[in-house]
């Protein structure tokens, strides 16, 4: 049998063949290239380049890649370019190349290349390309939806929530810029809370909707333009403008540049069904977001939701606590040109505002001030409650006849009648500005101290009666001492002076001692000294302490 | 003398032409980030995401080998860098030679480019569906076989292997860029060389960015094609060594 000639073979291979010269000028084409090129074998064979067959985007590849490695090389496989057809018909094809030394008439190199149809192979690819795209955008949605959670986890107080949120939108479903509005706090309008592009967050300080800085006026509700919406909703930059203009006006300060389209997308969050808030994003491309990018930022948003509805009722929790805390203690001491009150209160336990010691002062006529100090057993917030209700029973029956014993006796009834603060100790001291003389009685506990203008200190042990509600049929008696101008009353509780270890008489000394020492101090100094002294510059007991000093100005 | 290459193919495009001038210059070549042996994590999409960017990689080289007088021999979209690295820093340079240039390849009112911009994005199409960008994770593996020592010598493809997200940006950064308006501002006495028939860089694009420089001159080499060093490397060398020479 007669071998075929290569010539026809070449011809009837189910592939495209040609052989160019070194720099891509077509020798030879066969047939099945010329079939789907739509071209005559005289239109190329010698007259047009390689190149020149491929569509625009394939020639920047051929000369960015395919021809320097072919010269590099001498060799490269496989790879995809698009051939042009007949009438603007594209030909996804794989091309392979060869250098061949001598192969030319005059020994010159030549190149045989094998051009194969892969239309459906490219499909294919391009099936499987789109796939790995989403797939790979899915994944860095389910990375960032984590790295919300966990940022949305780590805060708690409403406002680091709101700059947690909106930093976590940056980059979700392309936003570039993110900005939250939430209803405020007294209900009348809505504000801007919280704004944040990819460099930085920043968070506005009271309500100033917009770059003009004003704030929302009461009664409007939700601030005008800012809307409310079931799912959320993209509009086209100038659609925003038009809208939602405080939207825009927030997601666009005057001094950014930005070139090209822009979008909003507006997120509604969400409790449940009570509306939270908005989320407004800005995309800097046309805006159009694929299911993926748009589930995202529902997620986002249930995600913020969430824990922004923990952060308000964590804020709202702590608010209550130190709201109620603030009322068991008197806001302030009075003041007058004839005395001067100072205090030192330090809570044994950490974080609370009160403990149960307590103080007071307030006038009972013109003339007598009646200051106090007072303990109840215990520590911590229960001591405190307890504080409190004596606090203010003490207060409802000190004016009235009797003197300090006979009050007492009343705060006894109290203390017998509720059941709470038995056993609690406190002195009641009341000080008579027109007599200059101080009326005292000690329930249980420890002497007050006083500093006379020249400078001696005196502990005032008599007017002694048991802690309260322990004998409530008891009469209790107080005494009596002059308190010439500029002396000064130190009254204190335990906290102060009680030290494992130590004697307490040993204590009471060394307190007069630091007390007289004070001697020309001013009065909040005088209290803060000797809180330092006896214990040290830093509060590291676990019981209460109070110190309350009284000073009358000298004539 | 330093020898920037373009998209695509890394400093191993210079192979032909760097012996003959090696004999009269001290060569520096360097690879873009993302290709050859580069240090990827060095590469930022925000600097990068513009030519000066790359220029910046440029002046970077030139200033830490402590360079002076430099001849900057840049070839196709690495043209622009020279040309915004010079504007930038011009005492550093004495000449510019660029290989086929363009400082616009997408066509524009009065403007001819040579392409739509649909063909860029058919460019970033080729980029995702040709395994010389994917595969780049493999060659290391093949390096370190000791069992085949015949394929650590000959790493298929290496050259124009880049790191495929950096070749997509790279390639969106350059064929999309317009620095027109930057040539008037080249003060450095420039050589533009010229392919016939170069399917990325019309003759009229070569002729514009010659006559737009202050200190401008075309040479048309008879080479066709867009890689002259590679393809004709003898008339490459000649014409760039008649440049320098003549000019001091």
């Amino acid at each position: 049998m007669a071998e075929a000639r290569a010539d026809d073979v070449v011809d009837l291979v189910p592939c495209g063949y040609l052989t160019t010269t070194a720099d891509g000028l077509v020798l030879r084409a066969n047939d099945e290239l010329l079939a789907w090129t739509g071209r005559e074998r005289g239109e190329l064979e010698g007259r047009v380049r390689f190149v020149d067959l491929l569509t625009p985007g394939s020639r920047m590849y051929h000369e960015s890649h395919y021809a320097p490695l072919l010269r590099l090389q001498g060799e490269v496989r496989e790879v995809a370019l698009t051939l042009r057809g007949p009438d603007g018909t594209r030909l996804p094809s794989l091309v392979s190349s060869r250098v061949v030394d001598g192969l030319g008439g005059d020994g010159e190199p030549l190149v045989v290349t094998a051009v194969f149809a892969a239309r459906e192979r490219r499909r294919y690819e391009e099936e499987l390309l789109q796939e790995r795209r989403r797939a790979d955008a899915a994944s860095a949605h389910l990375a960032r939806m984590q790295e919300t959670a966990l940022r949305l986890a780590l805060v708690t107080g409403l406002a680091e929530t709101q700059i947690a949120t909106v930093r976590s939108a940056i980059g979700v479903g392309r936003t570039a810029v993110a900005a939250l509005w939430m209803p405020d706090p007294d209900g009348w309008g809505t504000s801007l809370r919280a704004r944040a592009t990819a460099a930085d967050v920043e968070r506005p300080t009271g309500s100033a909707p917009g770059p003009a800085g004003r704030p929302a006026a009461p009664g409007t509700g939700p601030a005008p333009g800012v809307p409310v919406a079931d799912d959320l909703v993209v509009l086209p930059w100038v659609a925003a403008r038009a809208q939602v203009p405080i939207v825009a006006d927030a997601l666009a300060t005057p001094d950014e540049v930005v070139d090209g389209p822009r979008a909003v997308v507006l997120v509604p969050l969400r409790d449940g069904p009570r509306r939270l808030g908005l989320l407004a994003c800005r995309l800097d491309d046309a805006g159009d977001l694929d299911d993926v990018e748009a589930d995202a930022l529902r997620i986002l948003a249930h995600q913020a939701g969430t824990a922004l509805t923990r952060a308000l009722l964590h804020d709202q929790q702590r608010e209550a606590a130190s709201t109620l805390q603030h009322r068991l203690l008197p806001d302030r001491l009075p003041t007058s040109d004839r005395y001067a009150l100072a205090r030192v209160y330090e809570p044994g336990l950490a974080g609370a505002q009160v403990g149960g010691d307590w103080y007071d002062a307030y006038a009972l006529d013109e003339h007598r001030l009646a200051v106090v100090v007072g303990d109840v057993v215990g520590r911590g917030l229960e001591a405190a409650a307890t504080m409190g209700q004596l606090r203010s029973a003490l207060r409802a029956v000190a004016p009235g006849a009797g003197g300090p014993g006979e009050v007492l006796n009343r705060l006894d009834l109290f203390v017998d009648a509720v059941g709470a603060g038995l056993c609690s100790t406190v002195v009641l001291a009341v000080l008579d500005l027109r007599t200059s003389t101080l009326a005292y009685a000690c329930a249980g506990h420890p002497p007050p101290l006083l500093l006379d203008p020249a400078g001696e200190v005196r502990t005032l042990w008599q007017g002694r009666s048991l802690p309260l509600g322990l004998a409530p049929e008891q009469l209790r008696g107080h005494a009596e001492v002059p308190f010439p101008a500029g002396s000064t009353l130190l009254l204190y509780t335990d906290g102060l002076v009680e030290r494992r270890g130590e004697s307490l008489p040993g204590r009471l000394d060394e307190l007069a001692g630091v007390l007289a020492a004070t001697a020309g101090d001013d009065p909040q100094r005088r209290v803060d000294t000797v809180r330092e002294a006896m214990l040290g510059p830093v509060h590291t007991g676990l019981d209460d302490v109070c110190l309350l000093g009284l000073t009358t100005t000298r004539s | 003398m330093v020898l920037v290459n373009g998209f695509g193919c890394d400093q191993r495009m210079w192979d032909e032409v760097v012996p003959a001038l090696e004999r009269r210059y001290r060569v520096v070549r360097y690879d873009h980030l993302g290709s050859g042996r580069t240090d990827v994590s060095a590469y930022d999409p925000v600097r990068h995401g513009s030519l000066h960017g790359y220029a910046g990689d440029l002046l970077a080289v030139v200033r830490s080998l402590d360079l002076h007088d430099v001849v900057v021999v840049a070839h196709s979209v690495a043209c622009m860098m020279a040309v915004l690295a010079s504007v930038e820093e011009p005492q550093r340079f004495s000449r510019l030679v660029l290989v086929g240039p363009s400082p616009r390849y997408v066509d524009d009112d009065g403007y001819r480019g040579g392409f739509a911009p649909e063909d860029v994005d058919e460019l970033l199409q080729s980029l995702d569906s040709n395994y010389l960008g994917w595969s780049a994770t493999m060659a290391p593996v093949i390096v370190g076989n000791p069992d085949r020592p015949e394929l650590a010598q000959r790493l298929e493809n290496s050259f124009c292997r880049t790191d495929p997200t950096i070749a997509r940006q790279f390639a969106e950064v350059t064929f999309r860029s317009d620095n027109r308006t930057d040539l008037p501002a080249v003060a450095v006495p420039t050589l533009v060389l010229q392919c016939s028939d170069d399917p990325l860089a019309p003759e009229s694009v070569g002729r514009f960015v010659a006559e737009q420089v202050q200190d401008g001159e075309l040479v048309v080499l008879a080479a066709t094609g867009h890689c002259p060093q590679l393809s004709a490397p003898e008339e490459t060398v000649a014409a760039i060594t008649r440049f320098l020479e003549r000019r001091g």
